[in-house]
């Protein structure tokens, strides 16, 4: 008998999750948005190879519905491609849960990808990824607001500076 | 009436003291004592109460933690479990509570025992701090002073139970093994303070100059003060010597080598048990902890006498007291002249010989001791450079012997001492004026810690 760290029964679990993610479609297809159920078993098993990959353990129903209800109302989205996105976006909060060392929330993070990826990143996961989160984990590991952008602040400073000429 | 006892399939000696619940759950399972079932309903309840306390941990903002985090709240809960399951009569009503209880139910008298225990805790650490021993020891001392602060200012015992929170550096006679977080803490400061009491029956400075003995520098070792002082007062009753003073000279050593170089490793136990039961009547201990203390660290303490006696190096064992402000004194036997009429003829010889190589080969043939030298070199009438070829020939302390017992003072030499023995203390002063300032310096210092016999 072992006492290591596991899940449930893992088919229990996915099957459970796979159906909680079905029930989202009933909000999303609102926006023309749906997932099949081998899409919705795809993004499951998404998650917990993420949890495996990042060293994370997870109880309770997890993100996915999060993520999915968030993001449903973004317009860079559409059916096309639409579970090929989900899998990224779990797969990328998992990986700045690490990186910003648990110190912010599930859904202050969900929050924030949203907001930048609605807004300066205009739909590029690339961008997401790579550049905002990159900048914003660095900023909670340091203790500096989220927010803080000091190229924003080099690039207001010398635009006082060529007004002041 | 005899009371019958129950007879159970699990083995105690098997069951591990820091992971109590576990190896108890894993014994049950293995001698069949548990059902599969049950053993799979115990692991999905423990499961279900990580996921609790995981939220809990997270105040609920996060659904995922890192594995590590995960593992520590695990460990932590199946620590506080146990440690509620040892504090039941014993296996049997633990595995009863396993059957029939919840593990959320198990884990909440967990948390009430180790609040007990807490407090438990800081009752031995204020005993510790009331016995604490007068030492210069740094280790001892930072770890009363300082080294538990940190476990009474922020030991958890929701989600790090099992952590031990503390700066524990000096070393116990029995060192605690097979226990975590507070009951690590207790059975380490408990045995502290056995030690303390037992030391305190000793004075402080006494046995500030055992160990200087031990070494010189302890107060930067990590060693245990109270197995040298036990090791001391053992070695006093087996000599049947008075126990306070805590010290050995030469010839007590050799006694006590004489005595046990003849007892097997086994014989030797016994011995040492019967001068421990002797030691705790002559100092009157009432405490029986501490007798009991006692008597369980005489096996390592036969080992280590053992093996002073097998490698002759009983002096490190049974440690003579050192007093750094004491200078040792050292004895120094001048020898046996030789006969009379031989020294005559010897000196007749000597005053004879034509070349001084001559009259060195007669002292390096002849002369056997100091004695004989001394009044050699006051008989001959040397002059300085003669002299000085004989004083080439001495030893430092041999030199030191010499200025002790023939200082210069031209005040005095002309009423106290013969024409030759002026003559002998100029040439000698000379001579140590020509030394190197180091060697002379040396010299100079032993000449006060001899003493001429």
């Amino acid at each position: 008998m072992s006492f290591e760290l596991m899940l449930f029964d893992n088919f229990l679990i996915e099957k459970q999750a796979v159906s909680e993610v079905l029930l989202c479609n009933k909000i999303t297809e609102d926006y023309s948005l749906a997932l099949s159920e081998e899409q919705a078993l795809e993004l499951v098993e998404t998650r917990s190879d993420s949890l495996k990959n990042y060293g994370r353990i997870e109880f309770g129903s997890g993100i996915i519905e999060k993520v999915i209800l968030t993001f449903a109302d973004t317009p860079y989205i559409s059916q096309y491609r639409y579970a090929e996105f989900l899998n990224e976006l779990v797969e990328i909060f998992y990986y700045f849960k690490n990186e910003t060392l648990d110190l912010i929330s599930d859904d202050d993070l969900i929050g924030t990808m949203k907001k930048y990826f609605d807004g300066v990143c205009q739909g590029s996961l690339d961008q997401l990824k790579f550049r905002e989160l990159e900048r914003m984990a660095k900023n909670v590991r340091l203790g500096l607001d989220p927010d803080y952008n000091d190229l924003y602040d080099s690039e207001k400073l010398r635009e006082a500076e060529d007004d002041d000429e | 009436m005899n009371s019958v006892k129950k007879t159970t399939k699990i083995d105690v000696d098997k069951l591990s003291g820091e992971f109590y619940f576990q190896s108890l759950l894993q014994e049950a399972y293995v001698k069949g004592v548990l059902s599969p079932k049950e053993s799979e309903r115990v692991q999905l309840e423990c499961l279900k109460l990580l996921a609790d306390c995981t939220e809990r941990f997270t105040r609920g903002k996060s659904s995922s933690v890192r594995v590590e985090i995960a593992q520590g709240i695990m460990a932590s809960n199946l620590y506080t479990i146990g440690i509620h399951l040892k504090s039941l009569p014993d296996v049997e009503a633990a595995l009863f509570q396993i059957e029939n209880e919840s593990i959320e139910k198990l884990y909440e008298y967990g948390l009430q025992v180790l609040k007990r225990k807490i407090k438990v805790a800081s009752y031995f650490y204020n005993r510790v701090c009331k016995t604490k021993l007068k030492t210069p020891n740094q280790a001892y001392n930072i770890t009363i002073d300082q080294g538990f602060k940190p476990f009474f200012d922020h030991y958890e015992i929701n989600f790090h139970a099992h952590e031990i929170p503390s700066d524990i550096d000096y070393q116990l006679i029995h060192p605690v093994t097979d226990l975590a977080g507070v009951e690590f803490v207790i059975k380490y400061l408990e045995n502290l303070y056995y030690e303390n009491l037992f030391c305190s029956y000793f004075d402080a400075d006494i046995i500030d100059e055992v160990m200087t003995g031990y070494d010189p520098s302890y107060q930067n070792l990590l060693d245990n003060i109270c197995e040298q002082v036990f090791l001391n007062a053992l070695g006093c009753q087996l000599l049947n010597a008075p126990l306070h003073p805590l010290d050995f000279s030469l010839a007590d050593l050799d006694a006590l080598d004489r005595q046990l170089k003849k007892y097997s490793q086994a014989e030797l136990q016994r011995q040492l048990k019967t001068a421990a039961q002797e030691l705790i009547t002559n100092l009157l201990l009432t405490n029986p902890s501490l007798k009991k203390y006692l008597i369980a660290s005489l096996p390592k303490i036969t080992t280590t006498i053992y093996r002073g006696l097998t490698t002759h190096s009983l002096n490190k064992v049974f440690v003579p007291r050192n007093n750094p402000n004491i200078k040792p004194i050292r004895h120094y036997n001048m020898g046996i002249k030789m006969d009379d009429a031989a020294y005559r003829e010897m000196v007749t010889e000597f005053l004879s010989c034509r070349f001084f190589e001559d009259k060195l080969a007669i002292i390096k043939e002849q002369i056997k001791t100091l004695a004989d030298m001394e009044d050699l070199l006051i008989a001959a009438e040397l002059k300085a450079a003669e002299a000085a070829m004989i004083f080439d020939l001495l030893e430092d302390i041999e030199l030191a012997v010499l200025t002790k017992r023939h200082p210069l003072h031209p005040a005095i030499d002309a009423i106290d001492y013969s024409a030759s023995e002026v003559q002998m203390q100029q040439n000698l002063n000379a001579y140590m004026r020509a030394l190197p300032r180091d060697r002379l310096a040396k010299i100079l210092g032993m000449t006060t810690t001899i003493e001429v016999v």
